[in-house]
Formats: C-alpha cells, sequence, structure tokens
C-alpha cells in the first residue's frame, strides 16, 4: 500500500467523493427541475405538460 | 575517483614505433596499437605482430582506455576496447565492450548497446541446463536464467590489451539467458558446427544491467551518458512488484468500498413512503395522467428512489414522472421506458425488463405527490403496474463507477507492464514472426 501514495490518494478520494454522494443523495438521473407548478395539477394532472425531453422511444422486439 | 593509476610497463609498436602501454601485466596476451591498429602478441618478447587491420572508421570508445574508476569499491582500470556484431535477419547489431582491469581482482567487463549497460563478470562454474514455460533455460546458484537470444558475435574492432588472443574477425557463438537484471550468457569458441579435430571451449559470464548514469559516476568519462534507446533483453522493468502491490492495494480498497456499501445499506432509512397498485389500458378514453395521494419525505435533503414493477409482455410501456412539492410547487420532471421483450428463435431470447428503478436526486423533506402519466402502443392489451416510492436509498450505480475507477491505475499498469515485457521479448528468438524491432519504445 505504501509503494503507492498517489493511487491511495485517489482511492481514498474516491471513497470520500462516494460518501459525499451517498449522503447528499446525488443520482446519475436525468431530471428537469421545474418552479412553481400550480397547484390545480392535483385537481387537473392534464392540464399540467412535462418538461422532461425523453429519448426516442423503443418499439422492441428482436 | 581514487587515485590515478600506475604508470604502465611500456613498450614500443613494431610496425609504427607507437609506445604500447600494457596495464595488464602479464595477463595481457594480446595488446593492439591504438596508433596503427597493429594486433601484437604482448606474449611474444618482440611483440609479434598477428594482426593488422586498416581501411575501418576508426572508433572512439566512450570511456578512454587508461582511464581508471571504481567499481564495487574496486579500482579497475579499462585497458580494452572491442566492438563485436551479430546478424539478425542480414542486419548487423553492433555492441561494444570494455575490458576492466584490477590486478588483485582480475579481469570484468561493462558492455554497452544504444545506452543500455552491462557489469559482466566472468563464471567459472557451467549452469545447469532446464527449461521454463516452454523455453530452453539455465541453472545456476538457484536462479533460473531463460534463454532470449542465440547468434553468432564477431568481433569487429579491437583496441588495447586483452586476456586472450584477440583478432578482428574473431567469431564466436552466444546464447543469452536472462534473470532481469541478470544475463548469463555463453560464449562457444570456435562457433559450432567446429572444425574436425578442434576442440570448442565454452565460456561462461554473468552480466548485471547498470545504469548508464551509474557508469559515468564510476569512471567518469567526457560528456554524458548516451540515452538508453528501446528495451533491453536484462533490463529490470521498471513495472517490477509494482504491479502485484498496486492490485493488492486495489484490492484492500475494493473491500473498503463493500464494507462502505454495507454500512451505509444499514445506515440509509430506505423507507417505503408511498406504494400503490394500477392498472393502464391504451384504449381508455379520457385524460391518462393523474396524481397520487401525497406522501412525506423526512429527513435530511436526499434521494428518492421510484419503483415500477408491471406485468408487461411482449410490450413496452411509457410513464412521464413529476414528483410535485404539494407547498412550494417545485417539481422533478422525468421520464422511464419499461420494455419487455422475448422470444423463442435462435433458442429463445430476451430483451429488456417488466420494472424498473430510478433514483431523484437531493429532494428536501416536504409532503409530495406524483404526477404519473403512462403511455403505451394503443394496438396492444392493457397493463397492471404497481409504484412504489422509497426515500435515502444507496445508489449502487456509484458504487459500480467507483469500482471501476479504482481499478483503472492498476489496469493501465498492468497494460505498461506487459508492453515493456512485449518490447524486451521484440528482439529476442521468440519476438512474433514479422514484427518489427522496437526501438521506437523509449526507455522509462
Amino acid at each position: 500500500m505504501t509503494q503507492h501514495p498517489f493511487y491511495l490518494a485517489y482511492g481514498v478520494l474516491l471513497l470520500g467523493l462516494l460518501g459525499v454522494a451517498e449522503y447528499r443523495g446525488w443520482s446519475l438521473l436525468g431530471v428537469n427541475e421545474v418552479k412553481d407548478v400550480p397547484r390545480t395539477v392535483r385537481d387537473n394532472p392534464g392540464a399540467y405538460r412535462s418538461h422532461f425531453r425523453s429519448f426516442p422511444r423503443y418499439i422492441g422486439g428482436k | 575517483m581514487s587515485a590515478g593509476p600506475p604508470p604502465p610497463r611500456g613498450l614500443n609498436c613494431p610496425t609504427c614505433g607507437a609506445a604500447v602501454p600494457l596495464r595488464g601485466l602479464e595477463h595481457t596476451q594480446t595488446v593492439v596499437c591504438v596508433q596503427c591498429l597493429s594486433v601484437l602478441d604482448s606474449t611474444d618478447p618482440n611483440l609479434r605482430v598477428l594482426q593488422q587491420f586498416h581501411g575501418r572508421e576508426r572508433i572512439l570508445p566512450l570511456i578512454p582506455l587508461g582511464t581508471r574508476g571504481k567499481l564495487h569499491g574496486d579500482p579497475y582500470d579499462v585497458i580494452g576496447f572491442q566492438e563485436r556484431t551479430i546478424l539478425v535477419d542480414d542486419l548487423p547489431y553492433c555492441w561494444h565492450e570494455y575490458v576492466l582491469f584490477n590486478p588483485f581482482k582480475g579481469f570484468r567487463y561493462l558492455t554497452q548497446y544504444n545506452g543500455h549497460w552491462n557489469d559482466v563478470k566472468p563464471v567459472k562454474a557451467a549452469p545447469g541446463f532446464t527449461s521454463a514455460g516452454g523455453k530452453k533455460a539455465v541453472q545456476m546458484l538457484g536462479q533460473t536464467y531463460v534463454h532470449f537470444q542465440s547468434a553468432v558475435a564477431e568481433t569487429t574492432y579491437v583496441m588495447g590489451e586483452f586476456p586472450w588472443q584477440a583478432r578482428v574477425g574473431d567469431q564466436a557463438a552466444v546464447q543469452d539467458f536472462i534473470a532481469p537484471p541478470l544475463m548469463l550468457s555463453a560464449e562457444i569458441t570456435p562457433p559450432p558446427p567446429a572444425p574436425a579435430g578442434a576442440a570448442s571451449e565454452t565460456v561462461w559470464s554473468l552480466g548485471e544491467y547498470i545504469p548508464g548514469a551509474r557508469v559515468w559516476e564510476a569512471f567518469r568519462p567526457p560528456g554524458a551518458p548516451p540515452p538508453a534507446v528501446g528495451t533491453f533483453a536484462n533490463q529490470p522493468s521498471p513495472y517490477q512488484g509494482r504491479v502485484r502491490s498496486m492490485w493488492v492495494a486495489c484490492l484492500v480498497l475494493l473491500l473498503v468500498l463493500l464494507n462502505l456499501g454495507l454500512l451505509l445499506s444499514n445506515w440509509m432509512s430506505q423507507e417505503e413512503v408511498f406504494s400503490q397498485q394500477y392498472s393502464f389500458s391504451p384504449l381508455a378514453p379520457g385524460e391518462t395522467s393523474f396524481v397520487t395521494s401525497v406522501f412525506e419525505l423526512k429527513g435530511r435533503p436526499s434521494n428518492v428512489e421510484i419503483e415500477i414493477h408491471t406485468d408487461l409482455s411482449n410490450n413496452w410501456a411509457y410513464f412521464q414522472f413529476a414528483l410535485i412539492n404539494e407547498a412550494t410547487g417545485q417539481a422533478w420532471d422525468f421520464g422511464r421506458e419499461v420494455s419487455y421483450f422475448f422470444g423463442r428463435s435462435d433458442g429463445g431470447w430476451s430483451e429488456g425488463r417488466s420494472g424498473d428503478r430510478s433514483i431523484i436526486p437531493t429532494v428536501p423533506a416536504g409532503r409530495y405527490y406524483l404526477r404519473v402519466e403512462p403511455e403505451m402502443d394503443k394496438g396492444k392489451p392493457s397493463m397492471n403496474y404497481r409504484l412504489r416510492v422509497r426515500r435515502d436509498v444507496p445508489a449502487y450505480s456509484f458504487f459500480l463507477i467507483a469500482a471501476l475507477l479504482l481499478a483503472v491505475p492498476p489496469v493501465f499498469l498492468s497494460l505498461r507492464s506487459i508492453g515493456f515485457e512485449r518490447a524486451r521479448w521484440q528482439e529476442s528468438d521468440y519476438a512474433p514472426s514479422g514484427s518489427d524491432d522496437s526501438d521506437d519504445e523509449e526507455d522509462d
């Protein structure tokens, strides 16, 4: 272990970053954060239009 | 640097009259006049001329003859120099040998090829032959030396004194066996097939790779040591021992990572805050989107996991989600596709999964609900699905990424080590056929 101080530091940094990511609840999911969604959405869900642009839909099968 | 060498015994060249110093005392059998390059028999009182060679360019030894240096704590004089050449695929490869002499320690040699130096001493015992890794090998004092190269070496230039009858044109079959940084070499004279009635002699020598800087430190010749080009047969790998120890360090860090994962799995709340079963028919009229009941997310800002379990079969569905804070109106918008297809052609196959798991990052505490908008192919049957929401869950993808990133340095070092060894063996008798000379590989 002592032969590779830089690798050790790199490993500790990675593990530390992982701990922070888990504590802060980071995620790789692509999401759009939207402010001030009207309260009427609860009564009329169809009135809300998503801001999220998804990838082309898979229509599947071999 | 020790005190200067004592004045050598002086003779004069019978050809040109130049002074010919004899530093090797009675051990010198051949001396070559540095002025006219006459090869003289120093055992003959009249200095009989054994050979004269002209018409070729003079070679200036990097360490001038007569230089005294200290090697292994003992003073040595550089008394002789020769160039030897082997032909590989009709291409000449030359290296230089320096004869070193200490009246109490005897002879040893320095060899130099492309800036790579070896400190060579004769070996009295003959090693035993064996094999290692499918290659010919020899064993001596518990060390196995693997065969590297066999060739016929020809002496192409001589200068100074030699403890043998040296002549330009002398030939010897050389076999090199390596255990870096050591090299055990056999010289068989005359090279096989020996002339009828001639007894062949095998002389073994043991070389140790030394950096040019150490030679310069020992003998302090003018200039700087030439840079080492390429990878030499017994050059110690700069990665030797480091690859293994780095993999051990990687294993330790992976174990720490595993323990961290277990620790976080126990520590994180993973509280289920919502779970509900639904069904969706693509042919049902009206608005497809709906909102769930309100659920509470507690604690520090952390992630929220949304799991979808469907009964899809050879079908797909798309879910548009919005996690909405009831009080602030802040929303996290995202879409997920679930598809699961399978068949029996080509021995059975399947693609995708009937469920999905997604993690929304860093959501503050509060009361939330989900807006869900499912979508399906209209020609397909309806689906049943369950939505499950959990708070503060471990994101295992980060563990996978961390494990891969931890493995990058040892993998890189291993590839460098493999590349170094490949460059080493490229110069051997075991190089892949048709491979090029790898001198472009710089010394590390």
